[in-house]
């Protein structure tokens, strides 16, 4: 079956552009504590229906990549000029949802 | 414990608000542990403040919740619903009159994603749109089917073995004229004072009629009933053979039709006067009403000043209607919408298999003089004793639409009655359809009644 995505076209090229899956494979601890609040967020939001809208997820993620400085120095590093940080925010949560599903895919998480 | 079915919008906000510090915090730590790892690495750490949109991030989410949970806010509005919730609502209803496919070409011209429903296709234009009332107003009007309340509709009823004289008909209706007769069940036609225009009579009319229901209130019944008045403009051309109504509905075109026949002592035709018998060919194997509606688009509908730019819907008797006594399924008709129909296989199948093509919509280019060009909806219909022409308003003038009326009224007359124009074109036009639906390729351009090129840019233009 294929694996749900979420980001769209301009979403997987500013993905490409500042490195984000880089960012995300940069260091193990990163990888456990954002499938363990998407957890979190699956737990919270869930309705009657079953898991939340993907886009409700990714949504609120991105208030923890906002305040995650590891994602701020990764992007810092790439030396843009004003780079668009709400998006940039929004597609780094999208890229943990994304390797969130293919882990829980392949029974790698939890 | 999963959010309900109905929350209110203080509980979602409460929860939302509350989760999204928790992820704040969590995303703290995260970067600390992560950066202070990188720092013992000797590597450089880089901090700067930078925006926030925590709340931004909160409503984005909010709304993709909404999909699958109902928020129930407060109605502390003067009208309940808060005004700008209430605006894009009723911008999104407007849009809803469109259909799917209407909808998916809006989208594309818009260079949006048309794929998904209606509701999701909808919500893109909006927000393209900004959900400027003006803005969509003008897609609607452009791209939506023609109907009677945003339009000229007339029906044409034809004549049995005869036709009309102007003379004596507006001496006879004058005879009538503030004279009322009962055409059915508290049902009335109401003659006005016929006035004679050249060489045609003109009556206004009025179909009057009463909706009436039985009520109950405790031990008292009682029978309420609510008049109804609908106008009617009767037209009459001298020596034609059909009465021509134009109004919004049917049923007061039928009375209407109905009553100016029995006054003037003429009967209706039973059924349609449709001349088009083939007599050789692929076409023979057409019904006669899907005939005669390809003789109207190509010889009537698409010439001297009149081309077709799209055919965007088809509407096919399929049977008889069964009764559902017999527990048999039965589909009696079937309309197709969409871009080029007649370049669509589910459409030429029902052609070819000898099923009726009773109704056609399209968009048209009028040119009534060089240097003007018009797009502008149209449709046929043919029922069960009168043809319906349509003309749309579109974003034209409406003298533009009613000029274009005329001229359609015009030629699907003389359409009617006639014998077959152009056979062999026609046929050639059957055999080509029966080779497309054997061949096995996808149909990659509209090639029946399509224009040579995309005419999408050209609206309004001069020519």
């Amino acid at each position: 079956m294929a694996l749900r995505r979420y980001l769209d076209q301009e979403g997987r090229q500013l993905r490409d552009t500042f490195a984000l899956r880089r960012w995300f494979a940069s260091d193990p601890e990163i990888r456990q504590r954002y499938f363990t609040e998407i957890d979190h967020i699956m737990e919270v939001c869930k309705t009657v229906e079953g898991d939340p809208p993907d886009a409700t997820v990714v949504n609120m993620l991105a208030n923890m990549c906002e305040a995650d400085a590891s994602l701020e120095d990764h992007i810092l590093k790439q030396n843009v000029q004003g780079p668009p940080w709400k998006e940039l925010r929004v597609t780094a949560a999208a890229v943990a949802f994304e390797s969130f599903l293919r882990a829980k895919e392949d029974g790698t998480w939890p | 414990m999963a959010l309900d079915p109905v929350v209110r919008e203080e509980e979602v906000d409460e929860k939302l608000k509350d989760l999204a510090e928790q992820l704040r915090e969590a995303g703290r730590k995260t970067g600390e542990t992560v950066l202070e790892r990188r720092a013992s690495k000797g590597k450089a750490v880089r901090r700067i403040p930078t925006p926030k949109f925590t709340d931004e991030f909160v409503a984005q989410a909010r709304a993709a919740l909404e999909d699958e949970v109902k928020i129930a806010r407060p109605a502390d509005f003067p009208e309940d619903i808060e005004p700008k919730e209430r605006d894009r609502e009723i911008v999104k209803k407007a849009l809803a009159r469109l259909k799917l496919e209407q909808l998916r070409r809006v989208a594309a011209n818009q260079e949006l994603d048309y794929r998904g429903n209606s509701e999701e296709i909808i919500e893109r234009i909006v927000d393209a749109l900004n959900a400027d009332h003006a803005a969509i107003a003008r897609l609607i009007l452009e791209n939506e089917e023609p109907r009677p309340e945003r339009g000229v509709a007339d029906r044409l009823f034809p004549i049995l073995g005869s036709t009309v004289g102007v003379s004596d008909a507006i001496e006879t209706l004058g005879y009538y004229a503030r004279r009322y007769i009962r055409t059915g069940i508290a049902r009335w036609f109401v003659f006005g004072t016929p006035e004679r225009r050249n060489d045609t009579v003109v009556v206004e009319g009025v179909y009057r009629t009463y909706r009436v229901e039985p009520i109950e209130d405790e031990d008292f019944f009682d029978l309420t009933s609510v008049p109804d008045a609908l106008p009617v403009r009767i037209r009459i051309e001298d020596g034609s053979m059909f009465i021509e109504t134009r109004a919004t509905g049917a049923r007061e075109s039928r009375a209407a039709a109905q009553a100016v026949m029995k006054v003037l002592g003429l009967r209706p035709w039973p059924g349609l006067p449709i001349e088009t018998k083939p007599r050789e060919g692929a076409l023979m194997h057409w019904d006669h009403r899907s005939v005669f509606m390809a003789s109207l688009l190509q010889n009537e509908l698409n010439s001297n000043g009149i081309n077709i730019l799209n055919l965007t819907s088809a509407h096919f008797e399929t049977g008889e209607a069964g009764t559902g006594s017999d527990l048999r399924p039965n589909v009696r008709s079937v309309r197709f919408e969409g871009a080029h129909l007649l370049d669509s296989r589910p459409a030429c199948e029902l052609l070819v298999e000898g099923r009726a093509l009773v109704g056609i919509s399209l968009l048209v280019r009028f040119t009534p003089q060089p240097g003007q060009s018009f797009v502008l909806p149209i449709s046929v219909s043919l029922e069960r004793d009168y043809v319906t022409v349509l003309t749309g308003f579109g974003t034209e003038r409406h003298e533009v639409a009613n000029d274009l009326q005329r001229e359609l009224v015009k030629r699907v007359e003389r359409a009617l009655g006639e014998p077959l124009k152009d056979e062999a074109a026609l046929n050639r036009l059957a055999e080509q359809i029966r080779k497309m639906l054997r061949s096995s390729a996808p149909v990659e351009r509209a090639v029946f009644f399509a224009p040579e090129q995309p005419w999408g840019d050209d609206r309004n233009e001069d020519v």
